[in-house]
């Protein structure tokens, strides 16, 4: 033996360990695989599935044993589908102009197949299909089904996929993964329904939900930065944090989905998947692992501690908003109330502001601002943490300005990074003092561009790590919260405040703040 | 062709604009300070970023032309500070003399320029003696520092000097044709040391391993009989890399070379057997690999430059392939990948073939 072959090196061949793959370091591949996707005429895949596949072939991610199936309704060639794909790599992928080569082999592995998701012919069709493609591309019968048609039609495709003896929930190798695009469920009583549904064929180890936002760099960062450094942490909790502020808010309106919105609004459309994500990960424990579960376990921690909202008491903690006519950088905006297929006296929020307590010893009296709108002056996700200030205000007497608290401001779209505000003394004779910003910029920091987090949820499904997914219980557990909102919305008589579409919400929102002492930041 | 328009005549506007000012050797760090102050009061604010100090050392013309678009290409990726140490000992005229330049580039959004900054030392005849000291001025605090070498680094005491602290070392040894030169080297250093042929052949590396995934049986790897590349001159040292890393993954070992039909070959024992590694001649590049077990069964992988094609017993695929640019390697080698545990093993396994 050589003197550099350690105890581990101990080499077992079997059917499953290769050992040539043993410590091949900074690429993640995976094992040959089949992906099908359902709605594969949809707007989706031609936006973000597609060409999120497309680039990680680029980037040799995917395995050379590969294939794309496509499943729909509408009637497709193979040929056609390829063509349609081809276009819609060509202006959605990341990597682009297309590269000749690398397309013709990732377009010899696409593959249509029509049918209709409620019929069990179809999915038998399906399965010989598949069983046709895996010997002709040497696929040993791994598979991922990603549902990406409605809402509605997940627990009948799901049932099929059953019933047409196409999943194993308890089977390894090869494994069966079932990626479920969000809304999961719309309250707390359809996502326990759905849970049931999906759970009664599949293993929770087999579900993907997935929640877009967790496929971002900068939520992960938010771990690193928390969990990687020493100097954060000692000041993350209520002896150093006066409270917390984290916003999600869009440029647009809705958009011509009028018709969708209506029904979601935007406490179901940002803030109960996307939002809570971010605000779990930001107040969880230290997971004991990054493993999926240690870290999914945490995040639960912290949806369970949220305080109930007080029986009666909703206007103290909830502001929705409704945007008016207005400017939105330049652009007229028309007023929700005049988008199509929207009420004319809908009460549907497009904004919403938020004042949350969780009970633990980490947060107790520190409160989580949270809010989320549609039409806002500009298109930003950030958490900000804002500091006490110091103990006593040394410079109190000759300062001519007072000090700011110090934010730690973590921004997670556009422009990624991280920035601290304090206190700096302005040059001169006085004690002036004046709040400078230290910044990162991911942009400056890293030149390489970061992954679509499509790209990388879709990769990790195919490697089994299910730490970017949502948990059942974590689903349930932020719906038990919100769904106490919607139907106090139902019942009592409370009103929609209204905002001018091109500014920050509503006043009554910066009221709830004021209450309490606190401001908006301004992202 | 438009010749290129002159440099601007304004100190600052030449620095900003990546053309090289004369600064003052014994004070870089106060003129570059100076030259940054001024640039700032203009209308676009400007940030500096930094989060590698990237030295690169040549020693002659070929070397400064290759390293230098490298070290340029590079700072799009990974901002750093570039010192760039052309030392000539064999030149004459002033002993040291230091330029220092700006490579800026706008923010998507625009208003802010984001700069990183190149400082390059000339040194000539025995100039050379001070860079070590200067350079270790140079360096910014807290963040790593990298030397760069197109190639291998000379043997002698001021890069032995210029090693000391640095937490990695970036070669090519591509070119080497004694590749326990750089098995010395990483002995002598307490930093890492990445080497390009290494992760120029990553891709190369991975397709070989994905072609012994199911459903092919990997056991097949514990039954070799023989294994052949096919190499150019160009690729030897990448091809005993290649032999290197799988001789230590399959737990290969006491190589005995000879020479049969114009190839060259090692008998090797595996467990309580043996097996033949040859190394046919190719024109150019790495051009195929073949491994043959006991049982009869072939896996063949040829090798262009767009594509690698397996042929698994007749049955064929062909992976996408493509060659990574040097910048994106030197990135890599900044990365986790330079500092793969692999490598190692596997460079000891190569060297034992050179004996
Ligand atoms: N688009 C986005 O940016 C986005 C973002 C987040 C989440 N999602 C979620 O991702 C999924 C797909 O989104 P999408 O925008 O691609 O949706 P889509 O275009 O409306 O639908 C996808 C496909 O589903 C099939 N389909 C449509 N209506 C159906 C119905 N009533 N019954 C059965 N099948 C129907 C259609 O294919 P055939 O008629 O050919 O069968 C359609 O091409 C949805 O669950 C959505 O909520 C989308």
């Amino acid at each position: 033996m050589h003197a550099w072959a350690t105890s581990e090196e101990v080499f077992v061949a079997d059917r499953t360990n290769n050992p040539l793959r043993q410590g091949l370091v900074g690429e993640r591949l995976p094992e040959p695989a089949s992906i099908v996707i359902f709605g594969a005429s949809g707007d989706l895949t031609k936006r973000k599935l597609l060409p999120a596949l497309y680039t990680l072939a680029c980037e040799r991610m995917l395995p050379p044993s590969f294939a794309i199936v496509g499943f729909a309704r509408k009637a497709m060639t193979d040929e056609e589908f390829r063509a349609e794909m081809k276009e819609a790599c060509s202006k959605f992928a990341r990597s682009r102009p297309l590269d000749p080569a690398v397309w013709d082999s990732f377009a010899s592995g696409l593959f249509y197949q029509q049918g209709d998701y409620e019929d069990l012919a179809s999915y038998q069709a399906l399965k010989t299909r598949l069983a046709t493609i895996d010997a002709q591309r040497g696929i040993s019968g791994n598979r991922v089904f990603y549902l990406s048609t409605p809402p509605s039609t997940f627990p009948v495709a799901v049932a099929r996929l059953g019933a047409a003896g196409m999943v194993d929930p308890q089977a390894d190798r090869p494994f069966t993964r079932v990626i479920i695009e969000k809304p999961f469920g719309t309250d707390l009583s359809t996502a326990q329904t759905l849970n049931r549904e999906v759970l009664g064929v599949l293993s929770e180890k087999s579900v993907y939900r997935i929640d877009h936002y967790l496929g971002k760099e900068t939520v992960q960062n938010l771990m690193v930065l928390r969990f990687a450094n020493g100097l954060f942490e000692p000041l993350w909790n209520n002896r150093y944090v006066d409270h917390v502020q984290i916003t999600g808010a869009e440029s647009i309106g809705i958009e011509g989905r009028g018709g969708y919105f209506e029904q979601a609004g935007i406490l179901r459309d940002m803030v109960q998947n996307h939002l809570f994500q971010v605000l779990a990960i930001t107040a969880m424990e230290p997971p004991v692992s990054t493993s999926a579960d240690d870290l999914r376990d945490e995040k639960v921690k912290v949806l369970k501690a949220l305080r109930p909202i007080p029986e009666g008491r909703f206007d103290e903690f909830v502001v929705r908003g409704q945007y008016r006519a207005g400017t939105v950088a330049g652009r007229r905006q028309v007023a929700y109330r005049e988008e199509t297929g929207v009420a004319p006296d809908s009460k549907r929020e497009s904004y919403v502001a938020l004042k949350i307590h969780i009970d633990n010893w980490r947060w107790a009296g520190v409160p989580f601002y949270l809010r989320s709108g549609k039409a806002m002056p500009k298109k930003v996700t950030e958490v900000a943490l804002v500091f006490r200030g110091a103990p006593l205000r040394l410079f109190g007497e000759t300062a001519r300005v007072a000090p700011q608290p110090n934010v730690l401001a973590i921004r997670i779209q556009p422009d990624e990074g991280v920035s601290l505000r304090f206190g700096a003394k302005v040059p001169g004779n006085t004690m002036d003092i004046q709040p400078v910003n230290m910044e990162f910029r991911y942009g400056t920091s890293f030149g390489t561009e970061p992954p679509e987090a499509y790209e990388r949820l879709l990769l990790d499904c195919l490697l089994g790590d299910q730490a970017l997914f949502t948990r059942g219980d974590e689903v349930e557990a932020s719906w038990k919260w919100i769904s106490r909102i919607h139907k106090a919305w139902e019942t009592e008589r409370g009103e929609v405040e209204m905002y001018d579409a091109g500014t920050w919400g509503p006043d009554e929102s910066d009221r709830m703040l004021l209450r309490d002492g606190h401001q908006w930041r301004r992202p | 062709m438009t010749p290129p328009p002159p440099p601007p005549t304004d100190e600052v506007e030449r620095f900003t604009s990546g053309h090289n000012v004369a600064v003052d050797v014994a004070a870089i760090e106060r003129d570059l300070a100076a030259l940054w102050r001024k640039a700032n009061t203009g209308s676009v604010s400007v940030t500096r970023a930094c989060s590698w100090n990237l030295v690169v050392h040549t020693s002659t013309d070929a070397e400064f032309k290759q390293a230098q678009p490298l070290a340029d290409a590079l700072v799009a990726s990974v901002p750093s500070r570039t010192v760039v140490l052309n030392d000539r000992p064999n030149a004459t005229g002033t002993e040291v003399e230091a330029f220092v330049t700006a490579n800026c580039k706008m923010l998507p959004g625009g208003g802010k320029l984001v700069c990183t900054e190149e400082i390059t030392i000339e040194a000539r005849g025995r100039g050379g003696e001070h860079l070590p000291s200067l350079l270790r001025a140079l360096l910014v605090p807290d963040i790593p520092s990298a030397v760069l070498w197109s190639d291998l680094p000379p043997n002698n005491a001021m890069v032995a000097e210029l090693l000391v602290g640095v937490d990695r070392v970036i070669l090519d040894s591509t070119r080497a044709s004694e590749l326990f030169r750089v098995e010395r080297l990483g002995a002598q250093v307490t930093s890492r040391v990445a080497d390009l042929n290494w992760l120029r052949s990553a891709p190369l590396r991975l397709i070989i391993a994905a072609a012994f995934d199911a459903p092919s049986d990997p056991a097949m790897l514990f039954k070799l009989r023989r294994v052949s590349i096919d190499a150019g001159p160009d690729a030897d040292s990448s091809a005993r890399l290649l032999i290197g890393w799988l001789g230590a993954r399959l737990g290969w070992s006491s190589p005995e070379r000879h020479t049969e039909r114009g190839a060259r070959g090692w008998t090797m024992s595996r467990q309580d057997r043996t097996l033949q590694v040859e190394l046919r001649a190719a024109e150019r590049g790495l051009t195929g690999v073949t491994f043959e077990s006991d049982e009869g069964v072939r896996v063949r992988l040829d090798v262009t430059p767009s594509a690698v094609t397996i042929d698994t017993q007749g049955t064929k695929r062909s992976v996408p392939f493509s060659q990574r640019s040097d910048a994106d390697l030197v990135v890599a080698a900044l990365g986790s990948r330079g500092s793969d545990k692999l490598y190692q093993s596997a460079l000891h396994f190569a060297v034992e073939l050179e004996r």
